[in-house]
């Protein structure tokens, strides 16, 4: 059978069928990491949240809003104090998101490809990205993050195949409150 | 460091926002290597790809290094922190990464309102927002919903 002929699912690879399975048998499921990689490190979600890291994410992205820094100016505003910016959530990832599993699942440790289990592996890219904002984050607030596998599947691209993989993660604070939904996407590019 | 200016952003109101104003548009980078490895330190996120040449070079054939599609995505958000003062409030925000952005690259994010409504006693805008590299490339695309104070 011709490849044009073929279908996404017919055309994968034991390996990658493996894969794609495994993953699609998660969805819906508390997430717990299967391939951790040494490349995403732990970012201690567990801690609670401290001013200088705050500071820091501000500074590395060249974000010098005073709301983030200037604690007598964030009083006088709505917040009645200084708060972390909308993707600050993104410095406390304890690295184990759903896309970042799937790239451990087909990297080696030190960051080769597995070339010999995915041949056909050409790349990723972040794809969709989804946030939804309930509470601001402020010092000393402690964030718990839930994760679920949301979707995996194929799809024909103009030049590859397309292996889409999403996970949701729901943030909530010390008082209970939710402080944040995300659903953050990648793409993995199949020849 | 040297001197960083901490900016204290104007307030702007839900009245004098109409569907089709602009988001102020907000400049973002020249991208190096060093504020690429920066944002790896701060997001856990140590591809090599993201802040070492040889190997984008060498191991996935790009260009050069390539920005974290995360940070992209933060500098698009900044657009809009920027622009709705210490009041505003960012509720939704989505975005998807178009074109990959590399070492050398200047972003230039943007935005357009195109809905405004009350709803249970708050103020709303939706905006589409984007960002371009030099030479016109989108690079990320996306939507935002905002709340904004009025001057009432």
């Amino acid at each position: 059978m011709a490849k044009a002929d073929m279908t996404l699912e017919e055309r994968m690879t034991l390996e990658e069928r493996e894969l794609y399975e495994g993953f699609k048998k998660r969805i819906g499921q508390d997430f717990v990491p299967l391939y951790p990689h040494s490349m995403f490190f732990p970012n201690g979600m567990d801690e609670p949240v401290h001013w200088s890291r705050i500071k820091r994410w501000a500074t590395v992205n060249g974000d010098f809003n005073a709301l983030w820094f200037d604690e007598e100016y964030a009083k006088r505003s709505r917040w009645g104090g200084i708060i972390a910016p909308p993707l600050f959530l993104l410095a406390m990832d304890d690295g184990v998101t759903v896309p970042a599993d799937f790239t451990g699942a087909i990297y080696d440790p030190d960051c080769y490809l597995k070339k010999n289990r995915f041949p056909n592996f050409r790349g990723s890219m972040q794809a969709n990205c989804e946030w939804e904002f309930f509470e601001p984050i402020r010092p000393g607030d402690k964030i718990d993050a839930k994760k679920r596998c949301s979707d995996v599947y194929w799809k024909q691209g103009t030049r590859y195949r397309l292996l889409f993989t999403k996970g949701e993660i729901t943030y909530t604070n010390q008082k209970g409150q939710l402080v944040a939904r995300s659903e953050i996407g990648a793409v993995y590019m199949f020849k | 460091m040297g001197e960083v200016q901490i900016l204290k952003r104007p307030q702007i109101f839900f009245d004098d926002i109409e569907v089709g104003s602009e988001v102020a548009p907000i400049t973002k980078g020249p991208c190096t290597l060093m504020s690429m490895a920066k944002f790896a330190a701060m997001n856990g996120d140590f591809y090599p790809g993201h802040y070492d040449n040889k190997w984008a070079v060498e191991k996935d054939r790009l260009p050069s290094a390539i920005v974290h599609g995360m940070q992209v995505t933060t500098y698009m958000s900044q657009l809009l922190t920027d622009w709705i003062g210490p009041n505003g409030v960012l509720k939704k925000f989505t975005s998807q990464v178009r074109a990959q952005t590399f070492v050398g690259d200047t972003l230039t994010m943007k935005g357009k309102v195109t809905k405004k409504y009350t709803k249970n006693g708050e103020n709303y805008l939706e905006c589409q927002v984007w960002g371009e590299k030099q030479g016109g490339t989108v690079v990320i695309q996306g939507s935002a919903t905002v709340i904004l104070p009025s001057r009432g």
